[in-house]
């Protein structure tokens, strides 16, 4: 599904080059549930970036489904985006201004999905996410956890083979966190969508199968293994 | 995103709308003003029975009552009329003095000099008010020493009908006696300034004399009604005015039709300032347009990137944005026309009225409210182009950070 070869990313600040990824070798599954962990600045958000062709690598290839994207033009890269990955960001990021429903159908008006198809999926998703009733709130009508389920379904808006979730529980508390990752761990399960969760919280590491931590750009720790993943 | 989206944004929403129809308002009621003063004109020029003016620059036509006997003989014309024009000291007695525009004509060509309109505000009775329809005096006749005064001036000297007042060239010259035959109805009867201009009229021959023009017969211009099938013909008007300026190579001579294209040249030249003060107040309107459109976008930096990682391609957010600001402009514009017509007209109405005048000064013409809407229109749509395209250009990573735009 996901290989990265390489992957190395460099920003300019000033004058200073800094190096956000290191030679970056990641191989991820179809259908896997993984998180990525590491302190502040290791790279974390970058290579979520990358992996979901929002950033390009300096050197290096990164591979969706044996596709490299690493040089594909931006719209290529935008239609990958709409088509195959969902985001889920720690902030939400709903648009202020369209309700729960206008905010899922976005991509999909996006997609040129007809009228009645989008109706037909942004009832399924708010179902799904048990914020029926809410279709015609707008976000700052919702609490935090609601925010983040109504862009749980607009990320599957589109019926992507992707979610990466930058910190999707950062905001919320305990038990909401509790709730969201319980329906993005059904979603891996039930749909067989590839997910890919930036945390820093251990507890939401440890809902996943697979567990990389990074440090300075490179992959410090690769944990497959249960029993390791409940020592976090 | 649908277009009732962009009233969400209340601020920016409602501050284009007010921005693009402030200058809609400007621009339309200046012009319908401009159209309003440009159109008076020519219905006054085209109701008027004067087809070709002779006319020299102060009192410079000699032997008027001459020139106007020889112009009468010709065959095209039906009747010359002169007129003479210029200030008079007026003092009743015991009732101070005032100045006056005094105008001398000969009265019975005041159904040719007046309009039908203006007839209407002079007395029933004899010639308009005169005694006689003539000019005696010119004739070497005796003088009638008539003279009609204006309502202002009845009013502010306390004058009526049968009253004698002196008029004379200044207030310390000696004044001659008239009697007043009759008041007329002043044309300007606002509060206002014109609320001290005062007019008089009487038999011209008489009113040469007062100014010292009686020998050399000056006068100011001389007026020509054409025979019903001349005027008609502007070929033979032609032919005729180059007739008179072989007669009178000195005095400017002009056809109805020479004195719209003058006014026509006057109006463009004030169409030309108009335009310019327009044009400022246009682009000052939506420059703040496109300033309220910029700092929304960059209000909105964030948004736009989340979007642009959503995978909402770039031309769908250079629609988006340009599409907003576009549907607030034509709104803006659209509220904007009947604002416009609404103070055009009470402008005009307030001008009227204080100029004492019952004319309408202003005419909106669907072709240039057409043309001023589409101009705002378009001059806002290409205002619209740089914060759709600095939302569209706006790097995914750093807007999502709410970063530079």
């Amino acid at each position: 599904m996901i290989e990265l070869k390489n992957v190395t990313k460099l920003y300019k600040m000033g004058d200073v080059r800094i190096k956000a990824l290191n030679r970056v070798n990641l191989k991820v599954g179809a259908g896997e549930l993984l998180s990525i962990m590491g302190p502040s600045g290791s790279g974390k958000s970058t290579l979520l970036n990358i992996i979901g062709c929002i950033d390009h690598p300096t050197y290096g290839r990164v591979f969706l489904d044996g596709r490299d994207v690493s040089k594909l033009s931006d719209r290529e890269l935008t239609r990958i985006r709409l088509r195959q990955i969902g985001f889920i960001f720690q902030q939400f990021y709903l648009i202020p201004t369209l309700t729960a429903r206008e905010n899922i159908e976005l991509p999909m008006r996006e997609a040129r999905v007809p009228r009645e198809e989008r109706r037909k999926r942004v009832r399924e998703l708010l179902e799904m996410v048990g914020l029926a009733d809410r279709e015609k709130h707008y976000p700052n009508q919702l609490s935090g956890g609601e925010q983040q389920r109504v862009a749980i379904a607009r990320a599957l808006a589109n019926r992507p083979k992707l979610i990466l979730a930058d910190e999707p529980t950062g905001e919320l508390d305990t038990k909401t966190a509790s709730k969201i990752m319980m329906i993005l761990r059904e979603l891996n399960t039930e749909r067989h969508i590839t997910m890919m969760i930036v945390t820093h919280d251990p507890t939401v590491a440890k809902k996943t199968d697979r567990v990389i931590v990074l440090k300075d750009g490179t992959i410090e720790k690769d944990i497959t293994e249960r029993a390791e993943i409940r020592k976090l | 995103m649908k277009p009732t989206q962009i009233f969400k944004r209340k601020k920016q929403a409602y501050l284009t709308v007010l921005a693009v129809g402030i200058s809609v308002v400007l621009l339309i009621s200046m012009k319908g003003i401009a159209d309003g003063i440009f159109h008076n004109t020519l219905d006054d020029i085209n109701k008027s029975k004067s087809d070709i003016v002779i006319s020299g620059s102060n009192h410079g036509i000699v032997n008027g009552h001459s020139i106007s006997s020889s112009i009468s003989a010709m065959p095209e014309v039906n009747r010359v009329f002169a007129s003479l024009t210029d200030v008079l000291a007026v003092r009743a007695p015991g009732r101070g003095v005032k100045y006056a525009m005094a105008q001398g004509l000969v009265p019975e060509d005041a159904q040719y000099f007046f309009t039908e309109e203006d007839r209407k505000r002079f007395p029933d009775e004899g010639c308009m008010g005169f005694s006689v329809p003539d000019d005696p005096h010119a004739s070497g006749g005796a003088w009638t020493y008539e003279v009609l005064v204006d309502s202002n001036l009845a009013r502010d000297l306390k004058i009526q009908k049968g009253d004698q007042i002196g008029l004379s060239r200044n207030a310390t010259g000696a004044m001659v006696t008239f009697n007043v035959t009759g008041v007329f109805k002043s044309e300007l009867q606002g509060r206002g300034i014109t609320a001290g201009v005062y007019f008089v009229v009487l038999h011209l021959s008489e009113l040469q004399s007062l100014l010292g023009l009686r020998d050399s017969d000056a006068v100011d211009s001389l007026y020509l009604n054409l025979r019903s099938d001349v005027r008609t013909d502007q070929s033979q008007v032609e032919d005729l005015r180059k007739t008179l300026e072989d007669m009178y190579p000195f005095y400017d001579i002009a056809t109805k039709k020479d004195q719209i294209k003058k006014m026509e040249e006057r109006m463009a030249m004030a169409e030309g300032f108009y335009t310019a003060i327009g044009m400022v107040s246009l682009m000052i309107g939506l420059l703040f347009v496109g300033c309220i459109m910029v700092i929304s976008v960059v209000e909105r930096t964030r948004e736009i990137g989340i979007m642009r990682a959503m995978g909402i391609s770039r031309k769908s957010i250079f629609i988006q944005i340009f599409g907003e600001s576009s549907v607030l402009v034509l709104l803006g514009g659209l509220l904007g026309i009947p604002l416009g017509m609404a103070v055009g007209t009470a402008m005009s109405d307030y001008f009227a009225s204080a100029v004492g005048v019952s004319e309408t000064l202003v005419y909106f013409s669907p072709a240039s409210i057409a043309y001023i809407y589409l101009e705002v229109v378009s001059v806002g749509a290409l205002v619209s182009l740089l914060p759709a395209w600095m939302a569209m250009k706006m790097d995914i990573v750093s807007a999502m950070k709410g970063g530079d735009a």
